[in-house]
């Protein structure tokens, strides 16, 4: 009998084992959760820096939607290669894009950057007190949080138009799907009000140089001063712009000291997407710029590659903008490559950062400029102007870019009048600030998107950038700009999730 | 107790799944037939690609003969049962049970063999890639622990009573760890050291561990009345690691009763019969089918930054749903057993339906959450259908005996119901296919453009211009679904469904004497597959090899070729050649003779001979001796299956092959 009890005591004893409370709370060893993660400051700071890894995220199709779409540049045609990809880009730049479109896909991915703010503050507010102990650090990450997710809501409203309004974590995917977008005028006061947070609690400089490159007061104000000329507010505009330029900066001596990948994060340097020269953070996305082909990367970079990029290539238009004697023009653009043969072929690509890459394949350190104190001063230019012509600081101020660039100033004279004064500064803006993502943006905001667009569409047809074969010359539908084609479809593999509650701009 | 000890060793020579060619034959059908395979020096062509600035693959013989992928598996299955009896009729058993997996793989892939990456491509590189090679390998153990009490007793020889209660506990430890190099020395030592160690070279480690337990509380009980009334209750109380406590723990009841009509008094004269059950049963079951362990646990995504040069490791939390639980399957069923002639003819057939709800599927999700998809659980499905068997024993002599078992069941598979919008699920795009699952259709239809052969000269393309403005002579009759007066992607509708009407099996089997013979056979009936391989080799903008049927293609009035196949002018319009379409869509039935094997046993004459031996019989196996299909390329049947909810797409799937084997079973 005693064995027998003996028996069915070790039998059970795996019974009251796994029958212990806990034997069901298992947790993932090695990828970390976010039950277990958050122990420290620094660990706060981790997400953070998946925070700005949002930035990279979006980068590429930042690009295309503001750079190709407007007449700086367009892509490479590519007469093999008709694949998805390639004829979405195309029905971008030609204005001929419906709803199956894939260029869009900007939402997609500046919607999981706007979720990993999201995260962060969700999880600052549900902090634990004892965490923080530097003063202000708390503040400050909530604030270059905020930062970022205005930054992605600003583009988005430009982009789309109305777009949904998140502004937590969502916890049941069962409630994404009820979720509509939200009218511009609701996302504009979450950027504001995220835009002011960060005004008040961003320092103007950091002194640590391993934190130089994060978000500045600089950076919040400029962002503001955009939001404010965008919805025509020039004198608030005035007076943030001002701010900013009692903050310290300075436009750098030559046009080549802003791309520098030695001189980042420069006096001049607002705000600059961070790249480096080690593997895991190089800038290889400029690589899709250069002209298809391996004659090309041999001419351009003196190793063989090649890869279909080919978007993002100059326009005529573009070339022809840089007035005789601007040094920016040879900075900016490099005007084709010769091919093994030693024939000279004609296809521009953009020169202003690719000339860094060193001898390693599509390894570049350059930093990618999003607002430099050159934009801060046309646009204070811009917006003393629409006040009331002067013929005194606006030409100071557009004048100081212009003799930067070896250009003579511009006279009272040659723009005697309000509006002529704005064409020059949309004219010193495009070749300023040439692919560092303000054409469009900038054409959108002074109404003159569709007249620029078309007046571009008519010289393309008849002298196209790139070589078209005769068969496949534009499209007899390219260019005809609508005004509802200024704004972009929302993409289609969104809308088949939720067709009733996301519906789609009218026009697609 | 028991222990099973097995060993397997597989080699496999490159496979290419996930590329855009699928598989090492879609490269081979798409790669140029111009370029040669070999130089005229007799030395394998590198990159036999179709123009220096594109498509620049590998040569598949270099694939075959140079890259290595092995794997071995060791498993130990192993358990112990301790039954102690309590009490007359009252046990307490007990299941000990491991199983334990270990597995290496070793794969390599020497730089002459062409840079594996196919999609995007150097244009006229002709710098050798790397190689690359990595190393794998997994610990998987799962422990098991179940006691139960039994009570088993009759009464007045007609009352069985068979009565259990218990309780099951299941661990599963995983470990893996695997090294990668990615920028080997040279091609000499093909493991992973020789990328590690040096200044240009390149190599990565990983690892992972996850642990899972299900717990379970069970109860069930038997009562059969004088063979002739049987009924049966079970339920289970089951719980995961899996979810969050919210949905871990789930209840699973069913029932079932049977009645042996020809037991009854009233049937003894009708003694053809041996055997007329009818049968119903009601159940709920738990499915908890899903590949991660933790779902519901939200893991740290990496995504590094650098400020002003310097590295910052970021991590941040991933997505998922909080409100995860079990899905759940209702069913019920009814069923008629008969058997007749002293138990020599046998039908039974059975009705089911089968709603599955609360599916836990990986689906597409609005990307404001942060991600563009998200396991979930969503929706309802109905599986309903008869299934009907048959068996005979045809011929029985002393010496010969045939029997035949047959086997057909119809399936119909319908949504019933997906989100609160109902929106349907769609996954794939306009150029591979895509696969739509909505409401009131099966699961996974196939959708795409409508087609409808060609315009066979200017007049009958003018007259259809206000539906497709493109169309010409030669270009392809599409229809506009939306009559909007133009071909754009809204008249994309369904146009296959993967499901067949119905699948069926037959088995002879034959004795004579020491020989045994069996011929196995299945197949499926009415299913549709849809080639998703024609995106490549169908593409005739150029850079692809395309299948023959395109020189039959539309080239004037007089030669308008198959009527299929348009013309290759009209850039805008030879695009939907390639373009899911309905064209593309094929029949996918089949007949397998899926197993033959002639066997002979050794006779008891013999084996008095052979001292030790208790029995031998050696035999010969043909597998999938013959399959017969009107499918146009590879094996149907290898085909059909994948996920849920993408069914049937071929996208060059190895074809199924036919093995031969010898093999004897001794006893001692």
């Amino acid at each position: 009998m005693k064995r027998i009890k003996n028996l069915i005591l070790y039998s059970l004893t795996g019974f009251l084992f796994s029958c212990s409370t806990g034997f069901l709370d298992l947790e993932p060893a090695l990828s970390l959760s976010s039950n277990n993660f958050y122990e420290s400051e620094e660990d706060y700071l981790s997400t953070l820096s998946a925070v700005y890894g949002g930035y990279k995220h979006v980068l590429a199709n930042f690009y295309l939607l503001t750079e190709v779409r407007s007449d700086n540049t367009t892509n490479q045609f590519d007469q093999i290669n008709r694949g998805g990809d390639i004829l979405s880009r195309e029905q971008l730049d030609e204005f001929t894009m419906d709803e199956m479109n894939t260029s869009n896909q900007y939402w997609v991915q500046a919607y999981n950057a706007i979720y990993r703010a999201n995260a962060l503050l969700d999880l600052l507010e549900k902090a634990p007190a004892h965490i923080f102990v530097t003063a202000g650090l708390k503040e400050r990450i909530e604030a270059e949080s905020k930062f970022a997710r205005a930054f992605q809501y600003f583009n988005l409203v430009r982009f789309y138009g109305d777009v949904p309004l998140i502004d937590k974590p969502i916890e049941y995917a069962s409630e994404a799907f009820a979720i509509p977008r939200s009218p511009v005028t609701d996302i504009y006061m979450l950027i504001r009000e995220d835009l002011n947070f960060a005004i008040r609690n961003l320092p103007e400089s950091y002194k640590e140089v391993n934190d130089k490159g994060r978000i500045t007061k600089g950076a919040a104000l400029t962002m503001l001063a955009k939001v404010q000329m965008t919805n025509k507010e020039f004198t608030g505009a005035i007076e943030t712009l001002r701010q900013i330029t009692q903050l310290g900066y300075s436009l750098q001596p030559n046009y080549e000291d802003c791309f520098q990948p030695e001189n980042k994060n420069n006096s001049e340097s607002i705000f600059e997407v961070q790249y480096s020269i080690e593997s895991a953070g190089t800038n290889s996305m400029i690589f899709d710029w250069l002209p298809r082909g391996s004659d090309a990367w041999e001419y351009i970079l003196h190793y063989a590659g090649g890869l279909i990029g080919q978007w993002n290539t100059l326009t005529k238009d573009m070339i022809r903008a840089y007035e005789e004697g601007d040094k920016r023009k040879e900075l900016s653009v490099g005007l084709g490559y010769e091919s093994l043969e030693g024939e000279f072929m004609e296809i521009p690509y953009i020169n202003k950062w690719i000339v860094y890459s060193t001898t390693e394949v599509r390894q570049n350190a350059c930093n990618m400029p999003i607002y430099r104190y050159a934009d801060v001063v046309l646009m204070l230019a811009e917006a003393l102007n629409e006040k009331g012509y002067d013929s005194g600081e606006p030409f100071t101020l557009l004048n100081s870019i212009r003799s930067r660039a070896g250009l003579p100033g511009l006279t009272p004279s040659e723009a005697p009048s309000q509006q002529a004064f704005r064409l020059a500064v949309e004219q010193e803006r495009r070749v300023e600030l040439a692919f560092e993502g303000h054409r469009w943006f900038d054409l959108l905001r002074t109404d003159r998107a569709i007249e620029v667009m078309k007046a571009h569409g008519e010289s393309e047809k008849a002298n196209p950038s790139t070589y078209r074969p005769p068969m496949e010359q534009y499209p007899a539908q390219a260019f005809q700009i609508q005004p509802h084609m200024l704004l972009y479809p929302v993409p289609y593999t969104e809308r088949i999730k939720n067709p009733q509650v996301l519906l789609q701009n009218p026009g697609y | 107790m028991k222990v099973n000890p097995s060993y397997n060793l597989r080699n496999r020579g490159g496979s290419l799944e996930g590329t855009p060619f699928g598989s090492l034959l879609g490269l081979g059908l798409s790669a140029s037939p111009i370029s040669p395979a070999y130089l005229e020096d007799g030395s394998i062509n590198p990159t036999p690609g179709v123009t220096p600035e594109n498509y620049l693959y590998p040569n598949p013989i270099n694939v075959i003969n140079g890259v290595t992928d092995k794997r071995n598996d060791f498993r130990l299955l192993s358990s112990l049962n301790v039954d102690i009896r309590l009490l007359e009729g009252f046990y307490l058993k007990n299941v000990f049970g491991i199983d334990m997996n270990f597995s290496h793989s070793r794969f390599f892939w020497p730089s002459w063999a062409g840079t594996p990456n196919l999609h995007a491509v150097p244009g006229g590189s002709t710098a050798a890639p790397d190689a690359t090679g990595h190393s794998e390998r997994d610990e998987f153990i799962t422990y098991l622990v179940e006691n139960y009490l039994t009570y088993t007793k009759t009464f007045n020889e007609v009352h069985t009573i068979d009565v259990m209660a218990g309780h099951s506990a299941q661990r599963q430890d995983y470990d893996h760890v695997k090294a990668s190099g990615t920028k080997f020395a040279d091609d000499k030592i093909p493991y992973v050291a020789n990328a590690i160690t040096g200044s240009t070279r390149d190599g990565t480690a990983g690892s992972d561990n996850f642990k899972y337990a299900l717990e379970s509380y069970i109860a069930r009980l038997n009562y059969t009345y004088a063979d002739k009334y049987y009924f049966h209750a079970t339920i289970r109380h089951d719980g995961t690691s899996r979810f969050s406590k919210s949905g871990r723990w789930g209840t699973f009841p069913s029932v079932s009763a049977g009645w042996n009509m020809a037991e009854e008094s009233f049937m003894d004269k009708i003694d053809f019969l041996n055997t007329l059950k009818l049968r119903a049963s009601y159940g709920i079951t738990g499915n908890i089918n899903i590949r991660q362990s933790f779902g519901y646990y939200p893991t740290m995504v990496a995504s590094d930054y650098y400020y002003n040069n310097n590295l910052s490791v970021g991590r941040y939390p991933g997505y998922v749903d909080q409100g995860l639980k079990w899905e759940k399957n209702k069913e019920y069923d009814i069923g008629l057993d008969f058997a007749f002639l002293r138990n020599r003819l046998g039908f039974t057939v059975d009705y089911y339906n089968r709603r599955t709800y609360d599916l836990l599927l990986d689906r597409p999700v609005p990307s404001i959450l942060g991600v563009t998809s998200s396991l979930t659980n969503v929706g309802e499905i109905e599986n309903r259908g008869w299934e009907i068997s048959l068996s005979s024993i045809n011929i029985t002599t002393k010496d010969f005996e045939w029997s035949t078992t047959f086997n057909i069941s119809f399936n119909k598979n319908k949504v019933l119901k997906l989100t609160d919008n109902q929106d349907p699920i769609e996954i794939g795009d306009v150029y591979q296919g895509s696969s739509v699952t909505e409401v009131g259709q099966p699961v996974g239809m196939y959708k795409g453009y409508k087609v409808n052969g060609v315009y066979l000269t200017e007049e009958e393309a003018i007259a259809d211009h206000h539906h497709n403005p493109g169309a010409h002579a030669g270009t392809l009759r599409i229809e506009d679904m939306n009559n909007d007066g133009e071909i754009s992607s809204a008249d994309r509708t369904i146009i296959g469904n993967p499901h067949p009407k119905f699948v069926y099996g037959m088995t002879n089997t034959i004795s004579y004497k020491q020989f045994d013979f069996s011929m196995l056979i299945n197949g499926a009936f009415g299913n549709d597959i849809l080639m998703s391989s024609y995106e490549f080799l169908r593409n005739m903008d150029g850079p692809f090899n395309v299948l023959k049927e395109v020189q039959n293609r539309y080239r004037s009035p007089e030669q308008p070729g198959n009527g299929q196949i348009p013309t290759t002018n009209y850039a805008d319009q030879r695009q939907y050649v390639r373009l899911a379409n309905s064209d593309w869509v094929k029949n996918g039935s089949y007949l397998n003779i899926s197993n033959v094997t002639l066997g002979y046993t050794l006779s008891p004459e013999l084996l008095k001979k052979l001292q030790y031996v208790n029995s031998a019989r050696f035999y010969l196996t043909i597998q999938n001796a013959l399959i017969i299909s009107k499918f146009p390329i590879n094996n149907p049947e290898a085909s059909v299956g994948g996920a849920n909810l993408t069914m049937g797409w071929q996208k060059n799937p190895y074809p199924l092959t036919r093995m031969f084997s010898l093999g004897t079973n001794i006893t001692f």
